[in-house]
């Protein structure tokens, strides 16, 4: 159980053990990119604040009241950083900086185009949809995984699950049909 | 396998791993203190039944503390990244099983005041 494994790793590494501090970043870094991409609108922005978080919350394992649920305790870090993020208004001031250092230069112009279609169609879905279909496409999670972590149950992710992909897959079609009628 | 699976690679912070490494060891890095990963590295050595090797390492620690303090807040890092890592050389030896020698700790530790 994931649970299990956490609650050993989270007890190790309160200890200053390096090497559960880095199976538990290994572990949830992705994860908690996914959950900060489903609030701000950057790649850049969400790596940033899902590194910041991450640390964060390591530095206050002993706040973690339950490491059985490190995954939902970090997960709420992580939104709250993310929510602040856009409330002082740093990503429209930095958007511009950010394409050109993070998005645009990081791969040709067809990935580039990807990963904006990609970031737009994600955006016509809740924060949820999001976190879901990312947790479960991206970072490979079960539903019970994926369950816990948001504090959700697992009929209801997979019923994100499943209106998240028939969202993406019609908004990324008309995207497609729009870009080739406009050359 | 699951057919129906979007592809999200082009958003994956994985596709470039060497980077994803270095997010990695950041974060690792900024997450230890220099005064956990000192008192980590002592419990090591006691848990090893090297009790004798573990309390000259705290002596030794004792006398480096207000320089490993120092130096973790100058950077905002432990002062163990600037060089080889004790402590993770410490659990490199639990991992592969390899027991130290008397020299080995002390040796580890010396690295930490750059002798």
């Amino acid at each position: 159980m994931v649970e299990d494994e956490d609650t050993v790793l989270v007890a190790r590494a309160r200890r200053g053990d390096a090497v559960a501090l880095e199976a538990l970043v290994r572990r949830y870094l992705r994860a908690a990119y996914a959950v900060a991409l489903s609030v701000v609108r950057s790649t850049a922005d969400a790596e940033d604040l899902a590194q910041e978080a991450l640390m964060g919350a390591l530095q206050r394992l002993d706040q973690c009241r339950e490491p059985q649920h490190f995954a939902r305790w970090l997960f709420q870090a992580v939104r709250h950083r993310a929510f602040n993020h856009l409330e002082r208004g740093k990503l429209h001031a930095t958007l511009l900086q950010r394409e050109t250092r993070g998005e645009m230069v990081d791969g040709d112009a067809s990935s580039v185009r990807l990963r904006r279609r990609l970031l737009g169609s994600l955006k016509q879905l809740s924060e949820t949809q999001q976190q879901v279909v990312l947790l479960h496409d991206l970072e490979e999670w079960t539903h019970g995984e994926i369950a816990a972590a948001l504090d959700i149950s697992e009929v209801m992710s997979r019923q994100h699950l499943f209106v998240a992909r028939r969202l993406l897959r019609e908004h990324l079609a008309l995207d497609f049909k729009q870009e080739i009628k406009h050359g | 396998m699951d057919d129906d699976r979007i592809d999200f690679s082009a958003l994956d912070p994985k596709r470039d791993a060497a980077r994803f490494q270095r997010m990695v060891d950041s974060i690792v890095a900024g997450a230890r203190s220099p005064v956990s990963a000192a008192l980590f590295l002592v419990h090591e050595l006691v848990s090893w039944g090297r009790p004798a090797i573990a309390i000259a390492a705290l002596l030794a620690l004792t006398a480096w503390l207000p320089t490993l303090v120092r130096n973790g807040s100058n950077s905002g890092q432990s002062p163990f990244g600037a060089v080889s890592d004790p402590v993770e050389l410490v659990s490199s030896w639990a991992r592969t099983g390899k027991v130290p020698s008397e020299v080995d700790p002390i040796e580890a530790l010396g690295e930490l005041d750059g002798r």
